[in-house]
């Protein structure tokens, strides 16, 4: 029995549109955008009490905000160059971090994963890493070169997804709490870490900090109805942020004090 | 940062010397010369399965953006099991972007290809044959693949050796074809006919003639076999 063949043409004309928003939205949205004052998002929700309200509030506490191209890959890219853009200036931070960084490929092929693709993205993700400080450190504004063009880009999104996956499935007992629908941690990693352009949520966020040991802020900005300021969240709990992310419903931005 | 400006070729690359250091069982592949997104892989029907003898044809398509976005995949060759020269819905395929994970080579593409062509479930692409249609299918691809130009340049081996299947077959069929004759090759007389026996002792001259005898059988045997196959699938048809 052969499959209808309209199921086909609809398939077709379903990829051919998402192909089209994916080349719309690449058009409109840098991969990393520049530093814009935080205030610039005012101008976006004019017709809208809460957020206004919301937005003032956060505008005393943080300065800025880099917008990141809203692909799905939004949490890890912004994670990444908020936190590489930190190590410029943070040598001693920078040498520790390279340390921590060179673990992880060893801890990742002891766990499984395809040793011939992890080194490509390793040895990717580590030449960028290995130029955050040093001898031949490179200036801020190579960084925003390097995170927006795609292919070094996506290879260091990749990187800090197998970084996440790993880490959800060695603390495997932990993380386990959080799933829902009765996936095992194998396939939740398997559908929801790993490809490209699926969103994070808090898990990824907790899974990638504890990795890598660096502290995330995620500020929350939603319409629900709250007096005081937006709230926010460390990922690990109890951690110092390095890196500030600003949540709206669906994406986020790297946030600037 | 200039070893990515172009990262689905140097990537790629890697892949082929990857597959040639490690081949994987029952599949080669190779870029076309003129475009390395575009690979030609070869499936030889594994042993016990209603593939076997047969050899399958297809191609990979890779996007730009590979290795973060999946390739296409075809089947060439007419199979049983996909439908051909269409797009593949496998989970490995640009069908499940979603699902796609760039940590993912050539090597798990076409592992997870023939996985998936030895399973029976269904999906968009697929078709549903009985085993002996994939048999009859099986032997058919030898012609049908030597008749493709892409398949000869770039897998001329696997060219010759489907050659010499199809001479061998050819040559089971004539020496059937001898044996309704079976009386000229009779070696009772003690005269052989065949003159490179001339110089032979009498005294073994039964011998070849013997082994000529068994071959005979064995060619009808052989002959029997094709013709009840041959009927059995035109009763099908």
């Amino acid at each position: 029995m052969e499959m209808v063949p309209e199921t086909e043409i609809q398939d077709e004309g379903i990829l051919k549109q998402q192909r089209e928003i994916e080349k719309e939205v690449a058009e409109i949205h840098p991969l990393v955008g520049n530093k814009q004052p935080l205030t610039c998002l005012l101008k976006e929700y004019m017709d809208d009490p809460i957020y206004t309200n919301k937005l003032t509030k956060l505008a005393g506490v943080y300065q800025s905000i880099r917008r990141v191209r809203p692909d799905g890959n939004c949490f890890f890219r912004g994670f990444g160059f908020s936190y590489f853009e930190r190590l410029l200036d943070n040598e001693e931070e920078w040498k520790t971090f390279q340390a921590i960084v060179m673990g992880t490929k060893d801890q990742l092929i002891s766990q499984g994963f395809p040793k011939f693709t992890l080194e490509d993205f390793f040895d990717s993700f580590m030449e960028v890493v290995n130029r955050l400080g040093g001898e031949g450190k490179m200036d801020a504004e190579e960084l925003s070169r390097i995170f927006n063009d795609a292919g070094t880009s996506d290879y260091l999104v990749v990187y800090l997804r197998l970084v996440t996956s790993g880490q959800l499935q060695k603390e495997e007992d932990f993380y386990q709490n959080f799933l829902e629908g009765g996936k095992s941690m194998r396939e939740f990693c398997q559908q929801e870490v790993e490809p490209m352009y699926r969103e994070s949520d808090h898990m990824h966020a907790i899974a990638l900090g504890s990795a890598l040991k660096v502290g995330i802020r995620v500020v929350y900005l939603d319409r629900g109805e709250i007096t005081t300021s937006p709230p926010e969240h460390d990922f690990p709990e109890d951690c110092t942020p390095s890196v500030y992310l600003l949540y709206r419903p669906g994406h986020y931005d790297i946030l600037y004090k | 940062m200039s070893k990515h400006n172009n990262s689905a070729t140097s990537r790629l690359k890697q892949d082929y010397l990857r597959l040639k250091k490690d081949p994987i069982p029952y599949v080669v592949a190779e870029p076309l010369p003129s475009n390395i997104l575009e690979w030609h892989y070869v499936v030889s029907g594994p042993e016990n399965s209603p593939y076997e003898g047969g050899y399958y044809h297809g191609k990979l398509l890779f996007p730009a953006e590979f290795p973060f976005k999946p390739p296409s995949i075809y089947m060439i060759t007419p199979n049983g099991r996909f439908k051909p020269n269409t797009r593949l819905c496998l989970s490995i395929s640009d069908f499940h972007p979603d699902s796609w994970n760039p940590a993912w080579s050539v090597s798990t593409i076409l592992t997870g290809l023939l996985s998936f062509m030895l399973e029976k479930s269904p999906t968009l692409g697929s078709i549903e044959t009985t085993d002996h249609e994939k048999r009859c299918l099986a032997e058919q691809s030898l012609k049908f693949n030597l008749g493709d130009k892409i398949f000869n340049e770039l897998f001329p081996d696997i060219a010759i050796k489907i050659q010499k299947e199809i001479e061998l077959r050819k040559a089971a069929v004539e020496m059937a074809t001898k044996s309704s004759l079976p009386t000229i090759l009779s070696t009772e007389s003690g005269n052989n006919p065949l003159p490179f026996l001339g110089d032979r002792r009498v005294g073994r001259v039964d011998y070849p003639g013997l082994l000529a005898n068994v071959v005979v059988i064995a060619g009808f045997t052989l002959f029997a076999f094709i013709v009840k196959h041959v009927l059995k699938s035109l009763s099908i048809d």
